[in-house]
């Protein structure tokens, strides 16, 4: 028997209004970080104007959602729809609640308390020095890769799959310009600023509709690396905070038209199995060529893969002690920005994503990529819901159009936000040098040699072909596995800061614990799984790429799984030493 | 007025005008730069299916990109029916046909991009670095 859509939308809906009250405001801010009104956050004790600047707190909130909101939300449920609808939700539910908010809140915390610096630094201090240099490399490495990607496919959404898109960026920016001049500069106040950027920006997407901006993909790529390098570059309050916060309208109205759809079919039937199949194609996890259609990904671990960041994922622990640390103004702000805006992006794929495709499911969905899965669900639900009123055709286009407006507002925001993160964590990789040799350090810290180097190096990687193929695709079917162990040892290190830091004990540092061994297990396991299966039957540029970097991947995993033991241990020791004498005295 | 400061205002202002230019362009001709149609045919040979490209003219506004569009249309179904266009060579059944829109870098969208760019950095070198305050907002 179906189920109707209600049976998604309003358990949703209830788990993350609780989990956000009762767990992410009891406990975990609470009772384990504790955080502090009055105490002063890095944006204040090391303001600079460029990176370390205090942000209004919905500002802060739009720039890190629409920083970790990438494609990833979509995708990743898009493609779990192979299994059911059942599965998947679960595994964002519970793993946005219990995993991915606590991850991206803790390590916003921990940054913050540490100065701003990032979770890979905040490593040094609970798992050694050798961790933190060997954390750094692999994220600094990671966020090649992001760039990489990042660029390849902006410059081909803009010259090939939607010129329109382009002319929108163009416009876009100096409208979040003008924002940050009016907030900042001209003290028009946050409200009145606001109302005069959305104005400029619905007339900018009028404008885009009817003009597209033609360039080839070549051009893009090297216009898009001039604007990353720029961009990343330039103060945070100047282009960063406004356009984000502006871009956190279109996600919002995005997320609020979807629970809107969603509510006015609540009563309709869900097409979709729940339970599909356990084992899905080896497609799903990165399988690349003939072996793409083989049963060979089982959902526990494959899930945490590819679900991806609509569940968890480590790129926010990097945004979250990387841009967001370093602009809250107020500890109390970390709820909203870091758990709050997790909560928000599983919203994302829970009533965008994984509802619509539900509804809408065919025999025909099965054959569908992810993409034209999820653009033809959503269309579907929304001429249901709006049929009525407009005419089912119109609906389903106009929120198709809207759907991929949304999508790709984002891959630019992405892009710059993943220079900085690169550049900081070039320039904490060479902390070493600054008491050593300051005119080196200088130097190659310096934020313009910094954000120039990532960004010719994820360049390179996007322009460079090797057998036919960019060199970033031969790397790209192991970026799910880099990206999620990332996510696992970012939890583990903010487990041991609230274990060996805040001195947090007993079932309360178990709620942290606990979700990070278990990230952990499934992460390897996931990683071994793709290793030992699927490796050996992928194309061998495939496997030299993507193969060295799962490998690479799966031994930094082990020796930090080694040093997380090892501290924990020793912990745990001193522990019952200090129980010991406070006994006896 | 320091030199950063009048070079800042200069970019900006050209950056400004420039754009002013190129929306009002585009206005008038419904596309900022150019493109170039092509016509791609798939023409089932005893080797296989083959893509044969036919490409059309290099167009700069929307009107005449839709007459070049619909001419590669019409040569599609003229080869549907057995009448191949000079450039496709192959002896084969044309199942299918598509006419896609591939960009060409010109002039104005090259200048687009570079008052983009100016805009970027103009308003930072006029204004400086800093907020006038640290106070959120």
């Amino acid at each position: 028997m179906a189920v109707p859509v209600a049976a998604i939308v309003l358990p949703v809906l209830a788990a993350y209004a609780v989990g956000y009250v009762l767990y992410g405001k009891k406990v975990l801010q609470e009772r384990i970080v504790k955080a502090d009104a009055s105490r002063k956050t890095p944006a204040y004790t090391r303001f600079d104007g460029v990176d370390y600047v205090p942000a209004n707190k919905w500002v802060l909130y739009g720039h890190h959602f629409a920083s970790i909101a990438g494609a990833g939300p979509i995708i990743g449920p898009a493609l779990a729809a192979v299994y059911g609808w059942l599965a998947p939700l679960l595994w964002v539910i519970f793993g946005n609640l219990f995993i991915g908010a606590v991850h991206d809140y803790l390590a916003l915390m921990a940054s913050v308390r540490h100065g701003g610096i990032s979770i890979m630094s905040v490593a040094e201090g609970v798992m050694g020095r050798k961790a933190k240099y060997a954390f750094l490399v692999y994220v600094w490495g990671a966020l090649l890769l992001v760039l990489a990607a990042f660029l390849s496919v902006a410059a081909t959404v803009y010259a090939s799959l939607s010129p329109n898109a382009a002319t929108k960026a163009v416009i876009y920016m100096p409208i979040a310009l003008l924002l940050g001049y009016l907030m900042y500069r001209a003290g028009l106040g946050i409200v009145k600023s606001t109302v005069v950027a959305v104005i400029l920006a619905v007339l900018g997407y009028v404008y885009s509709y009817y003009v597209p901006l033609y360039l080839t993909y070549s051009t893009w790529v090297y216009v898009l690396m001039l604007y990353s390098f720029i961009a990343a570059s330039l103060p945070v309050w100047y282009l960063l905070q406004p356009r984000d916060y502006l871009n956190a309208y279109l996600l919002w109205a995005f997320v609020g038209a979807s629970a809107l759809a969603a509510f006015l079919i609540l009563g309709a039937p869900v097409k979709q199995p729940a339970v599909i199949t356990w084992v899905a194609p080896a497609a799903t996890i990165g399988g690349v060529g003939p072996i793409g259609k083989e049963p060979l990904a089982p959902f526990w671990p494959s899930i945490v893969l590819i679900v991806a960041c609509g569940s968890l994922s480590g790129f926010h622990s990097v945004v979250a002690s990387g841009t967001t640390s370093k602009q809250l103004a107020n500890e109390l702000d970390a709820l909203l920005v870091g758990y709050g805006g997790m909560l928000t992006e599983g919203a994302v794929s829970t009533l965008a994503v994984i509802t619509p495709i539900a509804f809408a499911w065919s025999d025909a969905f099965m054959n569908m990529k992810p993409l034209a899965r999820w653009l033809t669900g959503y269309g579907e639900m929304f001429g249901a819901a709006l049929g009525g009123v407009v005419g089912a055709e119109v609906a389903a286009k106009a929120a198709s159009i809207f759907a991929a407006i949304a999508l790709t507002t984002f891959v630019l925001t992405t892009l710059d936000t993943a220079n900085r993160l690169a550049r900081f964590a070039w320039s904490e990789m060479f902390d070493f040098l600054a008491d050593r040799n300051p005119g080196v350090y200088k130097v190659l810290t310096n934020r313009w040699v910094a954000s120039a180097i990532s960004i010719i190096l994820g360049g390179v990687m996007a322009v460079q072909t090797i057998g036919g193929v960019p060199a970033w695709r031969i790397v790209w079917p192991a970026f799910a596995g880099t990206n999620q162990l990332l996510a696992a040892l970012a939890l583990m290190t903010s487990a041991l800061w609230v274990y060996t830091v805040l001195r947090v004990r007993g079932a309360l540092a178990a709620t942290v614990l606990v979700p990070s061994v278990f990230l952990w297990v499934t992460v390897t396991a996931a990683l071994a799984w793709w290793i030992v299966v699927i490796l050996p039957h992928i194309p061998p540029v495939y496997q030299v790429g993507a193969g060295s970097v799962a490998v690479i991947s799966f031994l930094l995993d082990l020796y930090l799984f080694y040093a997380f033991v090892r501290r924990m241990t020793s912990a745990a020791r001193e522990v019952r030493v200090e129980a010991r004498e406070a006994s006896r005295s | 007025m320091g030199a950063r400061k009048a070079a800042g205002i200069a970019v900006t202002l050209l950056s400004l005008l420039t754009l002013a230019y190129v929306f009002a362009t585009g206005l008038a001709n419904g596309m900022i730069g150019c493109a170039k149609p092509v016509l791609q045919l798939s023409i089932k040979t005893n080797d296989g299916t083959k893509t044969c490209i036919v490409p059309g003219a290099v167009v700069c506004d929307s009107k005449s990109l839709a007459a070049e569009k619909a001419r590669l249309a019409k040569l599609g179904e003229e080869a549907k029916q057995g009448r191949l266009p000079a450039e496709c060579s192959a002896e084969g059944q044309v199942t299918g046909y598509k006419v896609v829109v591939t960009p060409v870098d010109s002039s104005i969208a090259v200048a687009t991009v570079a008052a983009w760019m100016g805009l970027l950095v103009g308003p930072w070198l006029a204004f400086g670095e800093r907020p006038s305050s640290i106070n959120p907002r």
